[in-house]
Formats: structure tokens, C-alpha cells, sequence
């Protein structure tokens, strides 16, 4: 058992919600734990200057922001080195997700936007973010979803929370596709034995199923709330 | 009958699919976040719920004109990318006290798009005009089809019951003017709204009674 009552391979308590914002495309809200954030989707749209435009796809833009309350410490507010990595990340992990080739010439941008963050900004960024692009009517091969993952004292431990991560040898975060069970991105601090990688492997990808049942729940409820 | 709402990569069960689906490895799914649309035959159609409106070519379309260059003028057309309108596809390009400007709201249609997505449109054939007197509005671009109904029952319903005139464009613009221009505009903001529900027909209906009974 966890400091906070959860089992080894348990996730922390999900609140999702679509269609948050008015003036974007599409929006979302995802809450894991005590990290949560918004997202929200603009586009496709024209891209100017004329040189960022692709011939043939539209181009992907993320990006990711902490508010200064979000963390202990006062976050100094604007881009940094941090954000601007996730802010790749992102973007990337979401790639192969999007029909880009059916909006040539344009640019979806996302903004994913951190209000309090307590480990695992960068997988509250990515749900949000693929939720808001389901909900802004763009075109996906499937959902995106992503999760983290620990080791402590010997044991995995599943969707580390801000004082796990503090003791934890390793820090482990991982997007995949879940229908087809493809990972889109993998990342990790620290060290591990490398016989731990395939068992970590195997419960961030039944973490994922578990979030995406969440993120369906989310989308379908939106249409369901009028009638 | 329940509609029923699928998510980006969720399985469908169909034999032949048309829009909004893709196929893996012999299997269909569905692109978008939106409704099924079964047709007979086993034939399926995704109907997204949100959307940017894609030009298409033979699309019939309200635009706002933007800019006027020496032989074409730029038409936004909510859409991603702009349209032209050369002047030699103009309803009478020497008719000048119907001459088009900046600010000018017009019916076309698309005649031709580009690889590169230029996309040229047209005013030669006779409906097509400038429209004046009247409102746009922006509706989604996905939500046209359910604002027209069946053979345009829906739209002629509110057409007669609010005595206004309305040119609706593919992409969603949609050209009020007449009577009860307030009343029209919030019936078809309604149906944006509540596309998705069923029964809609007799909720538009109860909204025009009530006009009726003041």
C-alpha cells in the first residue's frame, strides 16, 4: 500500500470534461490527482508566414505553460527550457494520431495550459490534448493517452504522485495509442535494472486502458448532458 | 431511434464505408468524434459533431468578400484556406450598379480547386448573386445538412412560418433576411445547438406556434 491508499497499480482519481472553453475549437479538462490542467485546440487554420506551411499536411504546434500557483515554489512565468522540451513532447507523441494530410497548407495549434501540477504534467498535457482535438472535430487514427511510472523500493509504482517522485529511483512516462497498443512516446530519468523495463512496460499499457475508458466516458457524456 | 455517438478509432461493424472512416488491417473505423449515419446496403457514414468546413468542389457557398485586387476578389468562406473570385466569373462584370466591394456578402459556387488549395469560385450561373438586406450567421459547417431536412422541409418550414428569405451556404454561413429576422436567427442557432437530438422538428414547430399564437 501507497501514502495515499492506493494500490501498487492503481491511478489516482480522473476527472475529464470536454468542451470547457468557448472560444476554442475544442477544449478539455483533465484532472489526475491533484494535477490538472486545460487544453484547448485552434484550427486547422491558415498559417502564415508562407514559409511554415507544408505542401501536403497541415503542421502540429503545441504549447505547454505552468501557472506561477501551479507548483511550491513560485514557477517564474513564460517559457523555459522545461516547457519548451514538453512542449515537444507533446506535439510529437500526438503525431501519428492526426490525419495531418487531410488539411494541407494549415496548423492546428494546441495550448495545454498546467494550473497545479503534482508529477505527471506532461501526461495530464498529453490526455488533454488529444481530448481537445477529438472534440474540436479533427480527424484521428485513435485517442492518445499517456501515463507514468516508478520504481520504489523494488516496486513498480503506477501514476506517481509529487512526493513519490521525490524517492523514486526512476521516472518512467509513457504515450501509447491503446487499440492498437502502439507507443508513441517513452521517456525516462534515473536508473533501472533492465529486467524491470518489460513488466513497467506492461502496467503503463493497462494504465492507459484504464484512462482511455475515462477520456471515452468524457467525449461521449458532452452530448448526452442536453438531452 | 438512438443515435449513436463513436469516438475517434472506434470499431464500426459495416460492410462498405463511406465518409469520416478509415480501414486497418480489413477492420473500419471511424475518424471523427460523432454520429453514425447508417444507409442501406450495410453502408456507413461518420457525421462529425464539430469541424472546419472543407471546400469541396460544386459546393454551393455564402461568402463575405475581403479584399479587392485588380482582377479577382478574396472571399472568406469560413474555411482554412481563402477563395477567389476572378472578375470574369462576376454575375456582369460591366454592370456597375451592382458592382461588387470589400464587405459585400455573395452566393457561389465553387468551380475549382487546386492541388496547392487555391480554391476559384463562381457567380456565372443564374441563382447565384449578391445578397443584400440581411444577416449572416455562422453555423457549423457540419450541422447544414440537419438545418435543411429532408428535400429542405426544415428550412422551408421556418422559410414560411417567420415570412423570411434564406440562402444557406455549404460552409456554413447562413443569409437571413425578412420579417422576423430575430426569431428565424434563434431557431437555427437551435438547431446548431441540438443537431444531434432527435425530434428536433417538433421542437421547431413549437417554437414557430408560439409566433403564431401572438
Amino acid at each position: 500500500m501507497r501514502n495515499d491508499n492506493r494500490e501498487w497499480d492503481e491511478i489516482r482519481k480522473m476527472e475529464m470534461r470536454v468542451g470547457v472553453l468557448k472560444n476554442a475549437n475544442g477544449s478539455s479538462f483533465v484532472r489526475m490527482g491533484k494535477t490538472f490542467g486545460v487544453a484547448a485546440v485552434y484550427g486547422p487554420k491558415s498559417l502564415y508566414p508562407k514559409f511554415l506551411q507544408n505542401f501536403d499536411r497541415a503542421i502540429l504546434r503545441c504549447f505547454y505553460s505552468m501557472t506561477p500557483f501551479s507548483v511550491m515554489d513560485r514557477k517564474r512565468p513564460g517559457p523555459d527550457r522545461r516547457s519548451t522540451e514538453i512542449s515537444k513532447v507533446i506535439k510529437e507523441s500526438l503525431y501519428p494520431a492526426v490525419f495531418l494530410e487531410n488539411f494541407s497548407r494549415t496548423s492546428i495549434d494546441i495550448f495545454v495550459h498546467i494550473e497545479q501540477a503534482d508529477a505527471g504534467t506532461r501526461c495530464v498535457g498529453i490526455n488533454a490534448a488529444s481530448l481537445a482535438l477529438a472534440d474540436a472535430g479533427i480527424p484521428m487514427r485513435d485517442l492518445v493517452t499517456a501515463c507514468a511510472c516508478g520504481v520504489i523500493d523494488g516496486n513498480i509504482a503506477l501514476d506517481l504522485t509529487g512526493d513519490e517522485e521525490k524517492i523514486t529511483d526512476c521516472d518512467l512516462a509513457l504515450a501509447c495509442m491503446p487499440r492498437n497498443k502502439q507507443i508513441s512516446l517513452l521517456q525516462m530519468d534515473g536508473n533501472i535494472e533492465s529486467e524491470l523495463v518489460n513488466n513497467i512496460i506492461k502496467m503503463l499499457l493497462n494504465g492507459c486502458d484504464k484512462i482511455y475508458e475515462k477520456q471515452k466516458e468524457a467525449l461521449k457524456h458532452k452530448y448526452e448532458v442536453n438531452e | 431511434m438512438k443515435r449513436e455517438i463513436v469516438i475517434p478509432g472506434e470499431q464500426i461493424d459495416c460492410l462498405k464505408i463511406g465518409r469520416g472512416c478509415f480501414e486497418e488491417n480489413g477492420k473500419f473505423y471511424s475518424k471523427f468524434f460523432g454520429v453514425i449515419d447508417r444507409k442501406e446496403d450495410n453502408f456507413v457514414n461518420i457525421l462529425p459533431l464539430n469541424g472546419k468546413y472543407i471546400p469541396k468542389v460544386g459546393d454551393k457557398i455564402v461568402g463575405i468578400i475581403i479584399d479587392a485586387q485588380f482582377s479577382f476578389f478574396s472571399v472568406d468562406i469560413n474555411s482554412p484556406y481563402k477563395a477567389s473570385l476572378p472578375l470574369s466569373e462576376t454575375q456582369n462584370r460591366f454592370d456597375y450598379n451592382n458592382k461588387l466591394n470589400v464587405g459585400d456578402i455573395i452566393h457561389a459556387n465553387i468551380i475549382r480547386i487546386t492541388d496547392d488549395k487555391s480554391i476559384q469560385i463562381s457567380m456565372k450561373n443564374g441563382a447565384f448573386r449578391k445578397l443584400v438586406g440581411g444577416i449572416v450567421i455562422k453555423i457549423m459547417p457540419t450541422k447544414v445538412p440537419r438545418l435543411i431536412g429532408k428535400n429542405g422541409s426544415m428550412i422551408e418550414n421556418i422559410n414560411n412560418k417567420t415570412n423570411c428569405k434564406t440562402t444557406i451556404g455549404q460552409n456554413g454561413f447562413v443569409f437571413v433576411s425578412g420579417e422576423n429576422e430575430k426569431l428565424c436567427i434563434e431557431i437555427i442557432k437551435y438547431i446548431d445547438k441540438n443537431a444531434h437530438e432527435d425530434g428536433l422538428t417538433n421542437k421547431i414547430n413549437e417554437m414557430l406556434g408560439e409566433l403564431n399564437e401572438k
